[in-house]
Order: structure tokens, then sequence, then C-alpha cells
């Protein structure tokens, strides 16, 4: 929810609940204060009956009243009413077949020694209208008023919050690992011109964190290489030393293939580290059919050895714009993971066009595929790989704007790199 | 053939310990060794005398090995360098080689394949028009890289020749079957889990060449690699 609708809908809420509450109450006050003032008019007019009583002498005074004073009502009554009593009926009208609201007051009187029950009644058809008028007016104000003021707010706040979203928007776009600094918009308002300040310096620290982390394994890696090629080069020349025992070489042996790995390993974090700090940018128009037929020769010994059979479909002439190492290194890690991990005598399946390459290979179902493309993630530990091709790999389709991903089905691993995503960019 | 005058090569590498191997590696061909830790030292030295091979290291402390190279150039010396190099970047290969430089060796390696790359660039320099490799009954033709025992060319794969080529540049030393699999394999090429397809080379090349009649040079260590000796 948006701050805005948030600050708003209590707005709303606040004030539906107000106009729900004010509204009936407001009308009972007004009726309840009209009635009481009609009561005052009829006791009033009782007081003047009572005034006009003495001078009301024959019967024919006595019709002539009646008949001018339509709201005096007089019946013989049995006993005398001791009290007044006020009360709302509805009186069917002489004329019109209508009835109408009327407020009565009853009480009794003594006329020449009988006892009368006299009713004085008003009409309220002209009040009733009357409230109901206030009444909406009254209330269209309250709304109109509650309406303005929600518009106000509303835009207000949407200017106030104006910068912030500008803020966001940078922060949205912002990539630490493309871009080195942050340009936030100039605000007048002292609060957003903090929060730039912080912004601005939390990104700082996070690109020179990053940047040094960068710099970190590519510097370590690149200090490795010198002892590594010194250990490496006094283990041959221990292969040399005369009268070598067999127990001697063997430990040689194993030492040089522990030294092999270290080294290939070595070069996969450099490797890396240069693949993320874009070292490699130059394209050239490279035909994709050429540098897979190149990765299967190297690899043919190890295809031959596993009794693997290799499906190819490449499309002729299919040529794109790539970077000529980039894209070698990924074709070459992408294929030799299927062949490295394609069962013995299973199926190797190569598909290449322009808009992509796909690569299968046979084997069991992995146990965490969506760890696929993490570093140092092995499900076996038998295999020799540096545990790092297929990260490489990953790498390689960030920077250059490919899209790969990986899937199982009908017992084949298929590893599907799209350049399409590349070339509509 | 020729008059045997000792090969010299100047070994420029700031890291002491390297050149140190590297020396010794070498010293086994019966090459002459020099080595200059820092680049004026280089320079000094390429001033001086004249080699037949120059292995330049291009991270050294008093500045880029590059301008050895620049220097080399202008003084029309420039024959049989190779950069060895931990930075393996593809601009200070490129470069390199646009500088004359005849070839490019990232760190760390093998010194074998050292060994197999200043061998193939003094015999370019030395024994220019003589492209043929001799080795009492054996006689490598490196242009149209095929090999004859007795006078007699034998059918070899690719691979099969490059091995013996290798083991060749490399006789009398032991070459661990990890330099072998790193050279038939090529720089970038991930090595697999196991070394059976040397084995499996091995096997053919050995057998091609006793049919041949051809004495068995290659002995096997076991575990280790195997030694070209006469």
């Amino acid at each position: 929810m948006k701050l805005l609708t948030r600050t708003v809908r209590n707005y709303v809420l606040f004030s539906a609940l107000l106009l729900l509450i004010a509204t009936p109450l407001f009308y009972f006050s007004i009726q309840w204060l009209f009635v009481n003032k009609m009561d005052g008019e009829l006791r009033s007019h009782k007081n003047e009956f009572h005034e006009l009583l003495p001078l009301l002498k024959t019967e024919n005074d006595m019709d002539f009243f009646k008949r001018m004073n339509d709201e005096f009502v007089l019946k013989e009554s049995q006993y005398l009413m001791q009290n007044d009593s006020f009360l709302t009926v509805d009186i069917i009208g002489a004329e019109e077949n209508e009835i109408h609201p009327y407020r009565v007051l009853r009480t009794g009187v003594m006329i020449k020694g009988k006892p009368y029950q006299l009713q004085i009644q008003e009409s309220m058809v002209d009040n009733g209208g009357l409230i109901g008028a206030i009444v909406v007016i009254q209330v269209s104000l309250i709304a109109l008023l509650l309406l303005g003021f929600v518009i106000i707010n509303r835009k207000l706040s949407n200017t106030i919050w104006q910068p912030f979203y500008n803020i966001l928007d940078k922060l949205k776009q912002y990539q630490i690992d493309k871009d080195s600094s942050i340009s936030l918009p100039q605000s007048a308002t002292a609060e957003f011109r903090d929060l730039n300040l912080v912004i601005s310096q939390l990104v700082n620290r996070n690109v020179e964190v990053f940047r040094s982390q960068k710099e970190f394994t590519e510097n370590a890696a690149h200090e490795l290489q010198t002892p590594l090629a010194i250990c490496r080069s006094k283990l041959e020349l221990l292969a040399q030393t005369k009268d070598l025992t067999q127990e001697q070489a063997d430990l040689v042996g194993s030492l040089s293939d522990a030294m092999d790995r270290i080294t290939r390993l070595n070069k996969d974090l450099l490797l890396l580290s240069k693949i993320e700090s874009r070292q490699y940018l130059s394209l050239e128009e490279i035909e994709v059919k050429t540098v897979i037929t190149k990765c299967l020769e190297v690899y043919q010994h190890k295809v031959q050895e596993k009794g693997l059979i290799v499906e190819l479909s490449l499309e002729e002439s299919s040529r794109i714009k790539a970077n000529t190492v980039l894209l070698e290194v990924l074709i070459t890690n992408i294929i030799s993971n299927a062949i490295r991990h394609a069962n013995n005598g299973g199926t190797v399946k190569i598909v290449s066009s322009n808009s992509g390459v796909t690569v299968s290979n046979s084997g069991d179902a992995l146990e965490h595929p969506e760890k696929i493309f993490h570093r140092f993630h092995r499900e076996s530990r038998t295999t020799f790989g540096s545990g790092l091709g297929l990260s490489i790999a990953k790498k390689i389709c960030e920077v250059a704007g490919y899209d790969i991903s990986y899937d199982y089905s009908s017992d084949m691993h298929n590893f599907r790199i799209l350049f399409m995503a590349a070339a509509t960019s | 053939m020729f008059t045997f005058k000792p090969m010299k090569i100047l070994i420029v590498e700031d890291e002491r310990e390297m050149a140190k191997s590297i020396v010794q590696y070498l010293r086994q061909e019966s090459y002459v060794c020099e080595v200059a830790y820092t680049s004026s030292d280089a320079e000094e030295k390429i001033m001086l005398h004249d080699y037949d091979c120059i292995l330049l290291d291009i991270t050294l402390p008093d500045g880029n090995g590059l301008k050895v190279l620049e220097k080399l150039k202008k003084e029309r010396k420039l024959e049989g360098v190779i950069i060895i190099s931990a930075k393996d970047s593809i601009e200070d290969r490129i470069q390199g080689l646009n500088l004359g430089a005849d070839d490019y060796l990232p760190k760390p390696f093998h010194l074998a394949e050292l060994s197999a790359r200043v061998s193939a660039v003094i015999r370019r320099k030395r024994f220019e028009g003589n492209n043929t490799l001799k080795f009492h009954e054996i006689e490598v033709d490196l242009l149209g890289k095929s090999i004859s025992v007795n006078g007699k060319t034998i059918d070899l794969t690719r691979k099969e020749y490059d091995l013996l080529l290798f083991l060749m540049s490399n006789k009398n030393r032991v070459v661990t079957k990890n330099a072998i699999a790193e050279h038939l394999s090529g720089d970038d090429a991930e090595v697999f889990d196991n070394f059976d397809f040397i084995y499996a080379h091995m096997k053919n090349l050995k057998k091609k060449l006793s049919e041949s009649h051809c004495h068995d040079y290659i002995r096997t260590i076991y575990g280790l690699g195997y030694k070209f000796e006469p």
C-alpha cells in the first residue's frame, strides 16, 4: 500500500464514520428542537383558548369559534382529563385523501359544568420539509468539505513526495557491478537532502567494498601465479633427479596432479574475475558452428573413451557478434560439462542456430538442480573439475547479455543459451 | 652439418627461484644460460651480447618488460623472444606479438613446455631453410609435420606426432604426464580427470615406431611420465 493511500484512507475512514454518526444525530436533534417549539406553541394556544372561554357564552358563539379555528377540536368526555398530553398522530385530511402528521395536545376543560376533551392540532408537514432541507444542506456541506480536504491533501502529498519517488527510481536502476556512482536528483527539502546524502555515502562505501573485493580476488589469483609456477617447476626438476625410486616417482606424480588442480582452479578464478571486471569487450563476427566443431575435436578422445554418441544439428553459416574468447570459453565449458557428466555409452546432443545453442547430455537427475550454476557446487566429488565451469558460463552470459537456463527432461540434462537477448539490445 | 656452438639464452625474470629452475632445466639441453633480474640489467646484457633466445618476463620491478622488447626492436636484435608472463591478458599477448615476440607463454607453465618452445624458436632461427630434426634413425620433417624412421615415413596422427616431438624436445628428461596432457590439449582446454588418452596415444606411437624397427627410446616412469633417452 502506498504511503499516500494510507494517509488518505485514514482520512476517508474518519470522514465516513463522522458522516454516518453525525447525520442521524443531526436529524434527530433538529427534529427534537422543532417538536419542542411546536409543543410550546400548542401550549400557548391552550392558554389562548382558556382566555377566550369566558367569552363564548352561547352555542352560536361556540360554533362560530369552532368554524374559525379548525385546529381546536372539542369532544364531550366522561371525565375530566387532569394532565396535558402531547403526541404525534396521522390525520386524514378533509379534502384530499392524504395523511399528514400532526402534533396534538390533548387536555381536559370544563365548559358549563360539563367535562370536554380539547384537542389542539398543528400540521407538521411544513416543518418536516424544512428539517429535511436543512439536513441535506448540512450533510452535503460536510461531504464537500471532506472531499476537498482529501483532494488537496492528495495533491499536496504527491508534490511533497515526488523527490522521494525520484530517489526510489534512481535506486531501482542502480547496479553495483555496472555503475560506479549514483546521481540523485537535487531537492530543496531538508529531509530529502539528508536522504540523498546518506544514500550517496552508502553507495560509495558499497562500491568501495565491491571494488576491493573484486580486486582482491583478481590480485590474490594473480599473486598465486608466481609461487605456483615455482612449485610446478621445482616438481619437474624433482622428477629429473637421478635414481628416482618408484615410490618417489609416485609421490611426484600425485603432487603434479594436485598442482594441476590448483593451477586450473586459480586460472578459472582469474578468468572469472576478469570477466566480472569486463576485460573482454571487443566484438567480432564468429561462426558458432566452427567454435563447436573445434571444441569437439579437443574432446574427441574423451568422447571415444566414454563411448558417447554425439548428435549434432548445427545450422550452417550461423554467425553472431561476440567476443571470441568469451564465446569459446562459454561453449567449451558447456560442452565439456556435458561430456564429463554424460553416463558411459550415453548421448550428447548439440543444437545450434543463430538464436542460440542447446547442449544436452543423458544422465541421472540432479539432487540440487537450483544450485547448478553456483560456484564450487558439485554433485559428486569424484570429478576432477574446478567447480567453476558453469559459473563462468553463467557469468559470461550475464556480461554478454545472453540468457542461460538449465532443465531436466526425459533423462536429459539440457543447457540452453539464447543469444537473442543481446541481439535486440 | 653445422658448427657446434652452444646456444645462448637470456632469462629475464625477477623471481630468483623461477629463474633458477629455468636455468637448471635448460642446462640439461646444453644451453648456456644467463639471467637478468631487472629490465636495466637485461638492456645492458642485450647491448653486449647476442642471444639465440630471450625469455622475457614482462612484469619486472623496474618497469614493463615490453620496454625491453621495444629496445630490442630498435637494436634489430629481435629474434627468438618468448614472453613469459603471469599476467596472461589478451592485450599483453597481442601487444607482445605485435612488437615482434615469437611466442607467449603464460605462467605457470611446465618447464617441458618452455623447453619445447625454446627449441622451436632456436630451430627457426638457427637452421633457417633446414626444417628437419634428426635423432639417430628418426628424422622429423618440421614443415610437413611427418616422421620417418630409417628413411621410411611412418603414418602418425597429429597427436602422436606432437607427442613424439614434445618428448624429443625434452630428451634425457622426465616429462610428466601433466605436461604432456596440457601440451596435447592446448592452452585453453580443460584437462579431464585422467590421463587415459595419453596412454592410448603413447601405446599407438610406440607400436608404430617398433613396427618400423625403431629403437625404443621412450621409457615409461610409472605414475609420473615418460623419458626420451638414447
